[in-house]
């Protein structure tokens, strides 16, 4: 194990953190999203269902990820991305500017039994995000599952190819405008729709 | 036809290049002077290979023996659940699941509901929680037989395979009992189960609780000590404990590196607080400690059984909410309240409050997660599932490098993927 | 001109009888285990139902020794190709079972990813329903097919089945 000790310049600023301006952080009693906000203050950090997440846009994922992971959060647990297109209007999440891809990194810390979650905005015109295999080597599967699926290109991945897909392949399934079912079950005889 | 459009060249995956193609000593077994002196060999083991538990492929490079490289390539099996778990309402959802880790469903079914159970913030009754982890354990127990009785079948010990399938016989029956079939039960909804135990559980379980140590010492008579299975398990697919941990893998081949970490333990769900059991693991990382681990973690899952025997809990097995649970069906024939009821519930579903979720139970093959978001609407928006054989697959590379290409097989069994669960 | 003069431990027949006989009596089924119907597969090899009974429990790794093919669980895009290459790897005369609904039909996963029904691959001989199939099952499923072998034709390659997808991928493969 090589947990690093939590910096402590970012524990000091706890303090001031009264930035967020949506005001949420306050009254969280949570010490490792405090530091968290507090280091990133482009952030907006809350306990949803009593998980620790974080809302963050994509040009501070390098960084987000690497602080996580000074802090202890040796394991990935899951990286996987979701396309809200058809909900664009869904939860407001502090000030950060909601986009039509999230992808979300669920981190483990297994000295402290910890998780804590950190969630991308990324938008549909640009999807690229920084690869975090280099922090995490077993981010390499997961990062390209999510490419082969959702189409989200992880800049700096040592090989990002289709995994789980034939290579040919046209098309990113898992988005929402990727038709589902190729053969339509219906009854036969049915009425063509006009 | 329009099948034939999707039909695709599959050989078209390469190795990406030697980064370092020149550095490598060719260390013998070629003929002198030869004019492949210099070509690594590459074998293409799979997808249709009798040991790779499934479709799995892997691409070796080797040195006459000796692995150099590895890479495995996935994807035969992918079945597109996440997409048909969008199309599927809440009620519908363990069906999809169930499915995906084809050894141990149970575990599929319990973290899907979870995740909708933490998105509706209900609680379950106590004997709710209590027959999941009875019905889990059993099947933890029925996951470990298989793996054992196919490890065996792989390295060639064939009385292997009849043991572990002659117990998991006993364990499918009581399953079907239960839930009415063998596996892919969908026997866990959200809110509960679906039906309550039958009459007469006890005595099964407790027939059972005889009969599998009776069963495990067959196999650890022809197994532990065996000198042949030590030759090719000892010092197999070693990985160390900063690797596993980077690489994300969990479960045994975590605990076999020397890292304590059981989320049963250590991140309690449903009652695992309530029980007393031990975690299991080893220092060496070897395929052998994978494989004294799996022994070890029937009987600790045979201790729970016994206590959730003795302190099952009476009352519902589901929770008695309107909203989630469809009423009795004595209520249906006197109630056109209820029909109406049943009758929604069943085709539009229950709906869920907007958010995201992500829960984790401990799988026989380690960390199963289910990452749930909904829009408040009757169906999930994106259902994820955390799949341990997934991550567990890329330490396949670290385990075998280095080795010989005869120990693949050893390897692959000691991980224990199933390819279900790695492609979804 | 009787049947005495032949010695006592002699019957006559016909030789296409013998070989529709001898045909059905030791099926050597490939091992094709894809998803969970592999399992019940395996587990109809195992000792409560013993496939044994039935002259058959040699599962051949090799597609070149079998004449069987159990397509045992769901069939994705990437696999069809690897599928259809192992069927044409199989010498004559061979069967295909689809054992369960993901082979048969596609089953539940009517998605992006999955083969609705095998036999637009290979020809299908036997269909065994059932999510999974109990070993039961596809022991009928198997005893079905042996009937079928002992009254059909002996010299007719079979190339299409009922759906006529297969065919279609033959003319693919052979132009």
């Amino acid at each position: 194990m090589t947990a690093d000790e939590p910096s402590p310049d970012s524990a000091e600023q706890i303090d001031g953190a009264d930035i967020d301006e949506s005001g949420s952080v306050q009254g969280l009693g949570d010490e490792l999203l405090d530091e968290f906000v507090a280091a990133f203050p482009e952030t907006h950090a809350e306990i949803e269902h009593g998980q620790r997440v974080a809302f963050l846009p994509a040009a501070s994922w390098a960084k987000a990820v690497k602080w996580c992971f000074d802090r202890g959060f040796l394991q990935l647990s899951d990286i996987c991305a979701v396309d809200h297109a058809l909900d664009m209007q869904r939860l407001a999440r502090g000030s950060v500017q909601l986009e039509r891809f999230e992808v979300v990194l669920n981190l483990l810390n297994l000295e402290e039994r910890l998780r804590m979650r950190l969630v991308a905005e990324v938008p549909e015109s640009d999807t690229k995000i920084a690869s975090v295999t280099d922090l995490y080597w077993g981010a390499a599967f997961p990062e390209r599952e999510t490419y082969d699926l959702f189409g989200i290109e992880f800049e700096g991945h040592p090989d990002l190819t289709r995994i789980l897909l034939p290579d040919d392949w046209q098309g990113y399934p898992l988005r929402k405008d990727a038709p589902s079912a190729r053969i339509p079950v219906q009854f036969k005889g049915a009425p063509k729709p006009v | 036809m329009s099948a034939l459009e999707h039909l695709t060249d599959e050989g078209r995956q390469k190795l990406p290049p030697r980064p370092t193609a020149q550095e490598i000593v060719v260390t013998g077994t070629n003929w002198p002077g030869s004019e492949f002196d210099d070509d690594p060999m590459i074998i293409n083991m799979g997808p249709q290979h009798p040991s790779t538990h499934g479709v799995l492929r892997l691409m070796c490079e080797l040195e006459g023996e000796t692995v150099t490289r590895v890479k495995p390539i996935i994807g035969y099996l992918h079945t597109g659940m996440e997409k048909t778990g969008e199309e599927l309402t809440f009620v519908q959802g363990a069906t999809n699941v169930t499915r995906m880790d084809y050894a141990s469903c149970l575990f599929n079914e319990v973290a899907f509901c979870s995740a909708a159970e933490a998105l509706l913030d209900i609680e379950l009754p106590p004997r709710a929680r209590w027959i999941r982890m009875l019905m889990m354990e059993l099947n933890r127990i029925s996951s470990h037989l298989l793996s054992l009785a196919t490890g065996g079948m792989d390295i060639g010990g064939l009385s292997a395979m009849i043991f572990g399938f002659r117990e998991r016989e006993y364990l499918l029956r009581f399953f079907e009992k239960v839930t009415g079939l063998r596996f892919n039960h969908n026997f866990f909804r959200v809110g509960g189960s679906a039906a309550d135990l039958p009459d007469g559980w006890q005595e099964d379980v407790d027939k059972l609780l005889t009969d599998i140590p009776k069963g495990m010492d067959d196999l650890d008579q022809l197994l532990t000590e065996n000198p042949i299975w030590l030759e090719r398990m000892v010092g197999v697919g070693m990985i160390d404990k900063e690797l596993a941990v980077n690489l994300g893998a969990s479960g045994l081949v975590l605990r076999s590196t020397g890292v304590d970490w059981d989320l049963r333990r250590d991140m309690p769900y449903l009652d695992y607080d309530q029980v007393e059991f031990d975690v299991i693991s080893a220092t060496n990382g070897d395929c052998y400690d994978r494989f004294r681990i799996r022994m070890a973690e029937i009987y600790e899952s045979l201790r729970i059984v016994k206590q959730c025997l003795e302190n099952m809990p009476d009352g519902d097995y589901r929770v008695q909410d309107r909203k989630v649970t469809p009423p009795p069906r004595a209520r249906i024939d006197e109630s056109m309240e209820a029909l109406i009821h049943h009758f929604k519930l069943f085709t539009e579903g229950f709906k869920i409050p907007a958010g995201q979720v992500y829960t984790a139970v401990e799988s026989p093959r380690g960390e199963l997660g289910c990452m749930m978001v909904s829009d408040g609407g009757s169906k999930p928006v994106r259902m994820h599932m955390r799949t341990p054989s997934f991550y567990n697959l890329q330490s396949l590379e670290p385990m075998m490098v280095g080795g010989m290409i005869a120990d693949a097989v050893a390897v692959i069994s000691g991980i224990d993927p199933v390819m279900g669960d790695v492609d979804r | 001109m009787g049947m005495e003069q032949i010695p006592h431990n002699f019957a006559t027949g016909k030789l296409e009888d013998f070989l529709q006989w001898s045909r059905s009596q030791s099926l050597w089924p490939a091992t094709f285990g894809l998803a969970c119907c592999a399992i019940e597969m395996m587990a109809s090899g195992g000792a409560h139902y013993d496939l044994a009974r039935f002259g058959m429990e040699v599962f051949r790794a090799s597609p070149r020794q079998a004449d069987l093919m159990i397509v045992a669980g769901r069939v994705s895009q990437k696999m069809a190709p690897v599928l259809r290459q192992v069927y044409d790897q199989m010498v004559e005369p061979k069967w295909v079972i689809s054992m369960g609904v993901c082979a048969s039909s596609g089953g539940m996963f009517n998605n992006y990813a999955v083969v609705q029904g095998v036999d637009q691959i290979v020809p299908v001989d036997v269909y065994v329903p059932g999510c999974p199939p109990g070993p039961e099952t596809l022991i009928q499923g198997i005893l079905t097919l042996k009937a079928e072998i002992a009254s059909g034709e002996v010299f007719k390659r079979r190339e299409a089945s009922a759906s006529g997808g297969a065919e279609i991928n033959l003319e693919m493969a052979h132009s």
